[in-house]
């Protein structure tokens, strides 16, 4: 045997790729046993002896628990008394460590001395050289002399020589071993079998043969899949067909992105459905490490089950579960640096001063700072005086961090496995902080999660699971919020006052409005305190499955429950410091040198306390039976499910508001199927809403399906070598939607007393509250989405590449709006009703190809793609008949833009001749935009907008990109891009001098704008005009296609390479294996935009932005 | 066992089914509803409230349009020749450079605002009914404050929009169909009719005569408002805007072919208008003048009339003690006082203390500053030279407009200070209530407690340009009427929305073009001027000679109104309903030179182009309203 493994070692050692076990240790336990036995059964056995040492009994066959023996050993030791128990069985056994595996002895006794059998042994390992257990070995053309292998991946069979073995394992490529010859040994790598990865696929509440499925639905595996960000919603980005998804901030802790589904079409909540081990929970909190898989439902077919809930698509994360076998430590902790992918430049004060003035004198007003001014600051004689400050560089740092760490341990014998794991991520952002304060506002971010899965056998038929997990997140952020400190630095003008005055050391904060006005963005970051945020969160949950094959064959009966709970708390300490100014410029500083400074605003430097706390619980039930089962070529399956969840939210706002938010539903499914070539399903959801009156509550919402697997016909044959796979799926359903954000129990008015709408009245001095009526009760119903779903999936040259191909429509009807638009003001209603009154249409089509090919024992590729593209359109709203066709929304999308044709600048002679031009805003001079005037008439007004953008939804989104793996070092690339989103530019700096007495920043790009001695029709900036209310600054910055910007972009989304360290390197270290890894995300963007981040969902870059990271770390298992 | 599970199965879908019974059942019958609310007196008050509160605060013309539904108040002052705001947020630049349009917010929370409130009243007229604790006296007086107050709105409305769709007393579903809500504008004559026949019927059918402290009554509509209003909406009816003499608004009509506006009324008619305005006014004097009203005055120790403190408590209102005020007709208790005095306070750079510290934002312009009389009773300034800025100074007035004066200007009567030493001269020998509304450059500030110090608006004093960066008058004076004595922040007054003056200049100018040389027109005319403290005409001591014709004191009544009434909200409606915007509002507004110091600050200088085209006579019909209701015609130039 000692033998027989160093000669396994050498082999491998030849494959880099391939990494494999030593067990630890082969001698010998030196302890005995004393057992006696009387016809008891092995189970009693192991029992015993686990009981007596560390040994753990490991078998596959559940049969062999119940096999009877007899024996009466006394101070034996382990391998006597294991050979004296079994030698009357068909049972043999292995010691590995501590692990004994029991397995029947294919070897019988019978065939001994047959000179054709011979018998061969080995490990089969997958590609990663992890062993494999419970592969099945067979004789290729005797399938019933048959094995699996061991815990440590090790089997021996007897076989009829000049044969092969055919080794099969569910997920894997089926491998063929030729046994003639003399050898003894083979050893066997196994590989993915990636096109066919799911025999069995996730569906709504349950699995499914993947060849029978018919929803469109799309798999994440995330085993390898890291992220550097606490969020796991920014992975999906270009990784799964059918959802859209956008990062709008890169701020540690909030980096969430915003998902779709195949778009929106609806402007109610268009989120999909996230269930977290089959409850609505949110899952950016998980470590990625945790999550077994990911599902994403798109079509009506395959959420149906989910009724009202899933009309928006549903996502369903598994969670590791146990797995039986020893217990498998594994370790992951990387750390990375974090910088911006784009920060925003801003001009520099000197392009800002030239600006300011040449603003100014555009309408022949004087300029604003003098010529010896701008050379003063040019010069940096003075830089308080005459300062010049990047507000940017002064706020943020160059690079920030973050860092991870996660333990696992993952095992179980026949009657219990588990899963359990703990992780911790930090993260620190890139504001700066000052030396001055004792307080700590470093912008920080760190999450402990853990996670628990058991799965119990409680009897022969009757399993139970066990869930929890939960985090703690710590957020630590300066008490004013990024956006709002980015916003003061769009405020505030590179030359206003200089970033601190310091008086004996003492810092000073400058500032020129005594109203609070003008802030200061560097003090704002540093000076203002702190906030800190935890937010605690516990899921748990209980599943009790019976199989009742006692009542019918193929009945199972499933309950569970789930409680969640879910608290947040921010305590913040801040201030707002008094700031100051010179006294007179012209006679700056005194004797001392030190500036004469006078109070421009009255502050405190004392921190003032404030917190906030809110939080939910949930409950969820469930109970489904389930049936499956196959007669001959027919087979049938069956769901009928109930499910209610409640979930209360604090602190409430109304008395509605308190009252819990609860849905329920009965779902229902059938399938049934005929020789796996013919598929047909039908799912059906029955809920209640709390929104609508008791008479129009229940909506039911159907939906059916068929399917063709046209390669399992007989005609098939001759095409198979080529397209090895072809299915044809159609789905077709409604679901139901009755939410609408703000507004509960629909039916009923909700008035309340506020004093908002109150009066004084009488002698007293005493306000009497008015009654305010928050909503009228409106009798409404179900908003429905009738969805169709044509699939195609196929596999061509062996398996290799697969595609999968979906077209969808969606026709929404009823959509539930606020009747804002078709109902009058002079009505005199206080609140818009809702309506029953939206229609859109969705369509579009997704896409996701995959090729496999494992060139030879060295060389792994894959590549793989996908795509999603939709476009969704309003078919009526609550929009009136419009007197001109072009202002109907009808058309346009939900997230789409009003405004203006910007149909370029006007030139001077045009002004000259501006009598014959349609009238436009305040004064117009050359260099002003000139909209198109749609309408003929003699003035462009709100007759002359139309829909001129699509928003900040991409229409599409894509991603593509492949692993290269040789040996031991892996590379892979993911390319993620969008295209179809614009937004609409407008905000302080991006439309310049537009604050209050013409306040505000300028972004560098100022440079492209148009003047008079180089009138470019093409200038990023129409002609500069100083002040917001002047008539000559009005007509610029009316909404209009001149600053609609197309955000599209194109993102090396990740890059990581890994390499495998050779096993020697740790093999006495009792390590199973361990790899190295530097990965990189954001790693570059190619866009047309480059003010901001294009993902930023801000018109003037006020928003903390997205960051590049670069990542280092290690991995190993034991 | 198997049966083990069918009973399981049983008691699990027995669960099932009475969870589905009432699990979404959960809302409880007793919370707060409409029905509920008018089950008793505090409930029915507190719905009444919410009548009330369309009430415009007119304290607060900056963040008009804005969330708050009932903050009703427009742009009147700084979107007329009055005055103009330094921040460009602000609404009444919208009116200045002619970029109102008919999707502004203001314009739709406006609408909006005021047929809530016609809603809200209507509802509760129907709804309100005697109870336990309500009799049936209290609900026929609330029923007819809702009636006023609904006719009030569509005053407001009326006033700005121009005709608009008079409900009555309909109330139209939310499921009405859109057919039904079909609804064309009401002409102008039918909007004033309704207004006037509703307060006549709030005021014959409950309305308190005149509340006061003692019927615990105070800012309740009574029917001295009543009969206010009916005045108001009666001058709107006479004057040219609405008389059908403005060409602009001539072929306005409905679908049908109605016409909005009165065609070809003889002059006769229109004189009849006029009539009735006046006989409404006289009404108003012979029932209530005296008994309830009169104008302020107060007197030194010696007993002589006090035209500067007198002026100034009119203008007071501290609602602690409103019952010492005898010219408010119509007011706001609650308002955003500090918000106007925030804009009216001056930023003075330096001062003390936050209380003198504020924004000055609220300017002034020189066209208004140039519309004061002198001491004497003369005007200043008879017009422009063709350059719109040079004035044309009446030499017999005594105005001066350049140098410094060596000694403070003193009040005639009480010898309190009027103008300061080292006052520029133009600012001197005017009469008392320049020194009421105007704070101009090197004034005194009006709180002394903790310092005494002068207001600069010069560029680099303390409350110029260059210190107060964003708060600084753009004109080089701040509007200074209501401005508080004490801390700008102190919010202790009501709003005004009516004094008595207005009735009187209401009367004067209907008795002017219905019955020219009408003793009455002397008489109040002359009231007004007197408590003012300047010379009356043909009368008292330094008399002037009574103006010769009707045009003659057409153009006297004018000047003493837009003095009077100043900054009050009213010129901006005035300048319309005379027909006159074209002239007095298309054109650039003046003030002093802001950039710069000393003497360089007393020049004439534009402060803004100003734009006025004949579609700003009216607000536009909001767009939406238009598209909804296809039988709701725009206003013309929309």
């Amino acid at each position: 045997m000692k033998n027989s493994i160093q000669r396994l070692n050498k082999g491998f050692m030849t494959s880099l790729l391939l990494f494999f076990l030593v067990p630890t240790v082969l001698t010998a336990q030196s302890s005995t046993f004393t057992i006696e036995l009387n016809q008891g059964t092995l189970k009693q056995l192991f029992t015993s002896i686990e009981k007596q040492s560390n040994y753990l009994f490991v078998y596959v066959d559940s049969d062999i628990a119940n096999v009877k023996v007899t024996l009466n050993v006394s101070n034996k030791d382990l391998k006597s008394t294991l050979n004296t128990a079994l030698k009357a069985t068909n049972l043999t056994y292995r010691i590995d460590g501590k692990n004994i595996s029991v397995f029947k002895n294919t070897n019988n006794p019978g065939d001994v001395g047959k000179g054709q059998k011979k018998r061969i042994t080995g490990r089969v390992t997958d590609g990663n050289g992890e062993a494999m257990a419970g592969v099945s070995v067979a004789e290729d053309n005797n399938p019933s002399n048959a094995t699996i292998t061991d815990n440590d991946g090790l089997y021996q069979i007897s076989v009829i020589g000049n044969s092969s073995v055919v080794f099969t394992f569910l997920g894997y490529k089926p491998y063929k071993e030729d046994i003639r010859g003399s050898k003894a040994v083979h050893d066997i790598s196994m590989f993915e079998d990636v096109s066919a990865l799911d025999e069995m696929v996730v569906v709504g509440y349950g699995q499914q043969r993947k060849i029978s499925s018919i929803g469109a639905q799309s798999t994440l595996k995330l085993e390898d899949l890291k992220t550097p960000s606490a969020s796991l919603s920014t992975v999906l980005a270009g990784r799964l067909a059918g959802v859209i998804a956008v990062q709008r901030t890169g701020e540690p802790g909030k980096d969430g992105a915003d998902i779709w589904i195949r778009g929106i079409s609806t402007p109610n909540a268009s989120t999909p459905l996230i269930l977290v081990d089959g409850v609505e929970r949110s899952f950016n909190d998980i470590d990625p490490e945790d999550v077994e898989s990911l599902t994403t439902l798109k079509d009506a077919s395959a959420t149906a089950v989910y009724g009202v809930r899933g009309a928006n698509g549903v996502i369903l994360i598994k969670t590791k579960p146990g797995l039986i076998g020893r217990p498998v430590v594994s370790v992951d902790y990387y750390e990375s640096l974090t910088k911006f992918t784009r920060k925003s430049e801003l001009a520099d004060g000197i392009v800002y001063m030239n600006a300011v003035n040449e603003a100014l004198s555009n309408n022949s007003q004087t300029a604003k700072y003098s010529d010896d001014y701008i050379l003063k600051t040019q010069g940096k004689v003075d830089q308080s005086l005459y300062p010049n400050v990047n507000w940017m560089k002064e706020l943020f740092n160059d690079w920030g961090s973050n860092r991870r760490a996660n333990v696992n341990v993952r095992g179980g014998s026949q009657n219990a496995n588990y899963y359990a794991s703990i992780s911790y991520y930090n993260e620190t952002g890139l504001m700066k902080t000052n030396n001055v304060e004792d307080y700590n506002s470093k912008m920080s971010f760190s999450r402990y999660n853990f996670t628990t899965n058991l799965n119990l056998k409680i009897t022969e038929s009757t399993k139970l699971d066990i869930g929890a997990q939960g985090y703690l997140g710590e957020g630590n952020y300066p008490a004013i919020s990024s956006s709002s400190i980015y916003s003061s630095a769009m405020d505030i003008s590179p030359v206003d006052y200089p970033k601190m005055f310091y008086i004996d050391g003492k810092p000073f904060v400058p500032g020129i409005n005594p109203n609070g006005g003008s802030r200061n963005p560097y003090a704002d970051a540093t000076m203002r305190g702190f906030q800190s945020e935890t937010r605690n969160q516990i899921y748990s949950n209980i599943r009790l499955t019976q199989d009742l094959s006692m009542l019918t064959k193929g009945l199972n009966f499933s309950t569970m429950f789930a409680y969640d709970v879910y608290s947040y708390e921010s305590v913040s300490q801040s201030k707002r410091e008094s700031t100051y100014f010179f006294t007179d410029k012209e006679n700056p500083y005194n004797t001392a040198g030190d500036p004469i400074l006078t109070q421009t605003y009255v502050g405190s430097s004392d921190l003032s306390y404030g917190s906030a706390a809110n939080g939910n619980k949930k409950t969820y039930l469930e109970a489904s039976l389930t049936y499956d089962r196959a007669f001959g070529k027919h087979r049938f399956g069956g769901l009928l499910l109930y499910n209610q969840q409640s979930k209360s939210n604090y602190p409430a706002g109304s008395l509605e508001g308190s009252l819990p938010y609860r849905v329920m539903g009965v779902a229902g499914r059938a399938t049934y199927s005929w020789d796996d070539r013919y598929f047909a399903e039908f799912n059906i959801g029955y809920n209640g809403s709390e929104n609508f009156a008791p008479n129009r509550r229940f909506g039911t919402f159907p939906a059916i399906g068929v399917g063709w697997v046209a390669s399992n016909e007989k005609f098939w044959e001759p095409i198979s070598p080529i397209v090895s796979f072809l299915k044809i799926r159609y789905t077709n359903g409604t679901i139901g939607n009755s939410d609408v954000s703000g507004r509960r129990f629909m039916y009923l008015d909700q008035c309340q007393y506020s004093s908002n709408y109150g009066y004084i009245l009488g002698s007293t001095n005493s306000k009497k509250n008015g009654v305010e009526v928050m909503n009228d009760g409106v009798d409404l119903g179900w908003e429905t989405s009738h969805k169709q779903d044509l699939g195609i999936d196929f596999k061509l040259f062996d398996n290799d590449l697969s595609v999968v191909i979906d077209l969808f429509k969606e026709h929404r009807t009823n959509i539930l709006l606020t009747r804002s638009e078709s109902v009058p003001d002079f009505l005199g209603y206080m609140s818009d009703p809702i309506g029953n009154v939206g229609v859109v249409d969705n369509q579009g089509f997704d896409a996701s190809l995959e090729y496999n090919k494992r060139i030879n024992k060295n060389w792994l590729i894959s590549v793989r793609g996908n795509m999603t593209y939709s476009q969704a359109k309003w078919v009526e709203s609550d929009q009136p008949e419009q007197s001109f066709s072009w202002l109907n929304k009808r058309g346009s999308n939900v997230t789409g833009i009003w405004g203006y044709v910007a149909d370029g600048l006007f030139t001077q002679e045009e002004i000259d001749h501006i009598d014959q031009y349609p009238t436009q805003f305040g004064t117009l001079q050359a260099g002003d935009i000139k909209y198109k005037n749609l309408n003929g008439d003699n003035k462009i007004n709100s007759y002359d907008k139309q829909w001129i953008g699509n928003g900040d939804v991409p229409k599409a989104v894509y991603g593509f990109g492949f692993n290269v793996q040789y040996k031991a070092l892996s590379l892979g690339l993911l390319f993620q891009g969008t295209s179809g989103a614009d937004r609409l530019l407008s905000g302080s700096s991006i439309n310049p001098f537009r604050g209050d007495g013409g306040g505000g920043n300028l972004f560098s790009n100022i440079y492209d704008r148009w003047t008079v001695d180089n009138p470019n029709q093409d200038a990023f900036y129409p002609r500069l005009a100083y002040g917001s209310d002047k008539a000559d600054n009005v007509n610029n910055f009316q909404t209009s296609t001149w600053w609609i910007k197309n955000v599209d972009f194109v993102r090396l989304k990740t890059m990581q390479v890994s390499y495998n360290l050779p096993k020697k390197w740790f093999k006495n270290m009792g390590f199973k294996n361990a790899s190295i890894y530097m990965m990189g995300t954001n790693l570059f963007t190619l866009t047309n935009f480059k003010l901001w981040d294009p993902e930023l969902n801000t018109g003037n870059g006020t928003s903390y932005p997205n960051i590049s990271t670069y990542s280092a770390g290690v991995n190993f298992s034991f | 066992m198997k049966k083990a599970y069918y009973i399981l199965a049983l008691i699990v879908s027995a669960g099932l089914l009475s969870a589905c019974s009432d699990y979404l059942d959960q809302v409880p019958n007793n919370r707060l509803s409409t029905e509920k609310i008018f089950e008793t007196k505090a409930g029915t008050e507190n719905y009444l409230a919410s009548v009330y509160t369309y009430i415009p605060d007119e304290a607060n013309q900056r963040q008009i349009g804005e969330s708050f539904l009932y903050r009703t108040a427009g742009p009147w002052t700084a979107g007329c020749d009055e005055s103009e705001y330094v921040w460009g947020f602000v609404p009444s630049h919208l009116m200045n450079n002619n970029t109102f349009t008919a999707n502004e917010p203001l314009d739709s929370k406006l609408w909006r605002a005021w047929y809530i409130g016609i809603h809200t009243a209507t509802v509760f007229m129907r709804k309100a009914h005697a109870s336990s604790d309500v009799t049936e006296t209290m609900v026929k007086q609330w029923t007819a404050e809702a009636r006023a107050l609904r006719a009030l709105y569509y005053f407001y409305l009326f006033r700005a929009y121009g005709p608009i769709p008079i409900l009555g007393e309909d109330i139209l579903s939310l499921n009405a169909s859109i057919v039904e809500i079909q609804l064309p504008r009401n002409t102008a004559d039918e909007c004033v009719d309704y207004i006037v026949s509703e307060l006549t019927k709030a005021m014959n059918e409950g309305l308190l005569q005149h509340v006061s402290m003692a019927s615990d009554g105070i800012g309740r509509i009574d029917q001295t408002v009543a009969q206010a209003f009916k005045v108001e909406a009666l001058m709107l009816k006479a004057s040219p805007l609405f008389n059908g003499s403005n060409s602009y608004f001539a072929d306005l009509k409905n679908a049908d072919g109605t016409f909005l506006f009165p065609q070809n009324l003889t002059d006769d008619q229109k004189v009849a208008r006029w009539k009735q305005a006046a006989d409404t006014a006289a009404k108003f004097l012979t029932n209530y003048e005296g008994k309830y009203y009169d104008l302020e005055r107060v007197y030194t120790t010696d007993g002589k009339l006090n035209p500067s403190l007198s002026y100034r408590k009119a203008l007071r209102g501290a609602y602690t003690n409103l019952s010492n005020y005898k010219e408010l007709i119509f007011y706001r208790i609650e308002n955003s006082t500090g918000t106007m005095q925030y804009d009216r306070t001056p930023y003075h750079y330096g001062a003390p203390n936050s209380d003198y510290k504020a924004s000055g934002g609220l300017g002034a312009t020189q066209e208004m500053v140039d519309c004061y009389f002198m001491a004497n009773g003369k005007l200043p300034i008879l017009g422009y030279q063709a350059d719109g800025m040079t004035p044309i100074i009446n030499t017999e007035s005594g105005y001066e407009e350049s140098g410094y004066i060596s000694s403070a200007y003193l009040d005639p009567v009480s010898g309190a200070e009027f103008a300061p030493k080292r006052a520029f001269t133009m600012y001197t020998k005017r009469e008392p209530r320049f020194y009421a509304n105007i704070t101009f450059n090197g004034q005194k500030w009006l709180n002394v407690k903790d310092a005494v110090i002068s207001t600069y608006m010069e560029y680099n004093g303390n409350s110029g340009k260059a210190k107060g960066v964003n708060d600084y008058s753009k004109t080089g004076y701040i509007v200074r009427k209501c401005a508080p004595e004490g801390a700008w922040s102190t919010a202790d007054r009501v709003c005004i929305l009516m004094r008595l003056p207005q009735i009187y200049l209401n009367y004067v100018e209907a008795l002017n073009e219905s019955q020219p040389g009408h003793a009455d027109i002397l008489k109040y005319l002359n009231l007004i001027r007197e408590r003012a403290g300047i010379p009356q005409y043909g009368t008292g001591a330094g008399m002037l000679p009574v103006p010769d014709g009707q045009d003659a004191m057409r153009k006297a009544i004018h000047a003493e109104r837009t003095v009077e009434l100043m900054f009050e909200n009213v010129r901006y409606f005035d300048v319309r309903r005379w027909n006159i915007a074209k002239e007095t509002q298309n054109k650039a507004i003046y003030g002093m030179n802001i950039e710069g110091d000393g003497t360089a600050f007393y020049k004439r200088t534009k402060v803004e182009d100003r734009v006025f085209e004949d579609r700003q006579y009216f607000f536009p019909i909001p767009q939406g309203e238009i598209d909804v209701d296809k039988k709701l015609v725009q206003n013309p130039g929309y």
